[in-house]
């Protein structure tokens, strides 16, 4: 307290202190803060890369987390939104990529999707995001 | 609340692994700030994980043995820091601040971009969880150099919550560090003040959280800064027992280049000819120079080859037999009409242009760099006039023989310009310094 009083005694020590200010409103520091404290990893993932939209973390996730033990190999993902996927949070490098099982993204078409994926059978849907496996 | 606080240790733990070989607040000498030794550092150990890549060793181990090093660094060299910290506390209180302040916004947002999230996430990935280097062979774009992934992993793998975005940080930390470094850089007439302001003026300028979200762009500009620092201290250095420091120093970033990105190949080889040219320097100093690039760039292909049976580029201009590729871009250029050369011509230079315009570093740089070539003429512009032309030159090749540079150009092109502002921002420096004698 005493260096920090040392330090901020005179004039000068305004200039300083406007230039915090101005440090932490740029970077939005307070607000990020406040984020960070409020949702967790995972809320602040969901909600910046998305559920079914975006990079489709949420389904990517969901799908995680009840298939995993299931299908032990890495779902390719194939999204139809202008994002890149969030599939790579979800790579173990220690295993197989899938050719029986895919991961669709932001499918807008229902038609679209009966028309290309004829051979596949839905194993899981959420909004417009599917989990398929290929026909025997 | 411990994510904040595992986000606030991380300066620390930056400056804690970066504090050594060289130790950043010894005054031996007065040539390097605190900033210019942390640069020295970051170069050595980069080097030193690029070799520790090619190993399978347990990152946790290592991470271990380098806070342990950092420790006794810090006992060591106790009274020299604590009297540094005495006397610019304002500057390092600044510096951890700012970087504090961008850490949280990406912890925020958290999220990948486009490359971050399609290449260099898996990489960095296989290295989260230690796999071997060969394995990356089996991910997506094997062919891209690995280097910023792996510290990318390295720093992930060792935070508290093993959160993704915590190995991005480093890429932060480099820019920080090159700003205050420049800041350092001004001449005594400038107040701590007026030196502190200007850091995070430039700070501001060349942030661009996109390329934060897992691009190696902020690597590549940390590359072509110390590139730029060392070699102005080599000119402006007269003493021969520097000089060669200085010449490993430079060999080892640009060493940074082959691992850095695929691109950093060309601007290797493109950088050490142009300072090999117009260095001031003993003959034998460049012959020794020229025979460790070659070792470096042999090192580079032994290893691509070894590993990934090729050394692949994205671009088809370096083929496996070199004189195939040059009747290549002359075949393309053949086929096209003059109109259609104009008009690449012309779209490319737009984009330049644009991308110019995209990074406001940029439009410092360019002012201050019409002010300083018009006015002054410093002693090592032609050093840097012929990278920047070169550079050029090397964009207009690469999406010459492209057929469809439409999609590519607006996408890409913007990436190929902003690290080499890198390179330039000295100019701000020198001009500032020449405004204020």
């Amino acid at each position: 307290m005493k260096k920090f009083k040392l330090y901020f005694n005179n004039i000068k020590s305004l200039y300083y202190i406007c230039l915090l200010i101005i440090i932490f409103v740029i970077y939005d520091a307070f607000t990020g803060t406040y984020i960070i404290l409020k949702y967790n990893y995972e809320e602040r993932m969901e909600k910046n890369a998305g559920f079914c939209d975006k990079q489709g973390y949420g389904f990517i996730k969901f799908i995680d987390k009840n298939y995993k033990k299931k299908i032990n190999e890495n779902i390719p993902v194939l999204t139809f939104a202008d994002s890149p996927n969030a599939a790579g949070y979800f790579f173990d490098t220690k295993k197989k990529n899938s050719k029986d099982y895919l991961i669709l993204l932001s499918v807008s078409d229902e038609i679209f999707f009966e028309k290309y994926f004829r051979n596949y059978k839905v194993i899981e849907k959420k909004y417009n995001c599917y989990l398929i496996k290929k026909n025997d | 609340m411990i994510e904040l606080f595992n986000i606030l240790i991380s300066t620390i733990i930056f400056l804690f692994i970066f504090s050594f070989p060289v130790p950043i607040t010894s005054q031996n000498n007065f040539f390097l700030n605190v900033y210019d030794r942390l640069l020295i550092n970051i170069v050595l150990h980069s080097n030193f994980f690029l070799i520790l890549s090619f190993f399978n060793f347990n990152i946790s181990i290592i991470f271990f043995v380098y806070l342990l090093i950092g420790f006794f660094f810090l006992l060591f060299f106790l009274k020299e820091n604590r009297i540094y910290l005495k006397n610019n506390f304002l500057t390092i209180f600044f510096y951890t601040i700012t970087l504090n302040c961008i850490f949280v916004y990406i912890a925020q947002n958290a999220i990948l971009n486009w490359d971050g999230a399609a290449h260099w996430f898996y990489k960095a990935q296989n290295f989260f969880q230690e796999s071997e280097y060969k394995n990356l062979n089996t991910l997506p774009f094997n062919y891209y150099p690995h280097l910023g992934s792996y510290i990318w992993a390295f720093f992930w793998k060792n935070s508290l919550l093993q959160l993704e975005y915590i190995g991005r940080f480093f890429f932060v930390f480099l820019l920080v560090t090159c700003c205050f470094s420049l800041g350092q850089q001004l001449n005594m007439k400038f107040s701590n003040f007026e030196k502190i302001l200007i850091s995070l003026v430039l700070i501001y300028f060349s942030t661009n959280f996109f390329l934060l979200g897992g691009y190696q762009e902020y690597f590549l500009f940390f590359t072509f800064f110390t590139f730029g620092r060392f070699f102005i201290l080599y000119q402006e250095q007269l003493k021969i027992y520097d000089q060669k420091y200085l010449v490993l120093l430079i060999l080892l970033t640009s060493n940074l280049f082959l691992w850095i990105k695929q691109e950093g190949f060309f601007y290797f080889f493109i950088i050490n000819t142009i300072f090999l040219f117009y260095v001031k320097s003993k003959i034998y100093l460049k012959f020794l120079f020229f025979f460790l690039c070659s070792l470096l760039v042999l090192f580079f292909i032994k290893i691509r080859t070894y590993f990934f049976g090729s050394v692949t580029f994205n671009e088809e201009i370096v083929l496996t037999e070199f004189f195939s590729s040059f009747l290549l871009i002359i075949k393309n250029l053949v086929n096209y009409s003059f109109y259609e050369i104009l008009y690449k011509f012309f779209l490319i230079t737009k984009y330049i242009l644009i991308s110019f315009i995209k990074y406001p570093i940029w439009i410092v740089i360019i002012l201050s760099s019409l002010v300083l070539f018009f006015k002054n003429k410093l002693s090592y512009n032609n050093f840097f006039l012929s990278y920047f032309f070169l550079h050029l030159a090397l964009i207009y090749l690469v999406y010459f023989i492209h057929y469809d540079i439409n999609i590519l150009l607006p996408l890409t092109l913007s990436r190929l310009i902003f690290p080499i502002s890198g390179l330039y921002v000295f100019f701000i420096i020198i001009l500032l310094n020449k405004l204020k004698k």
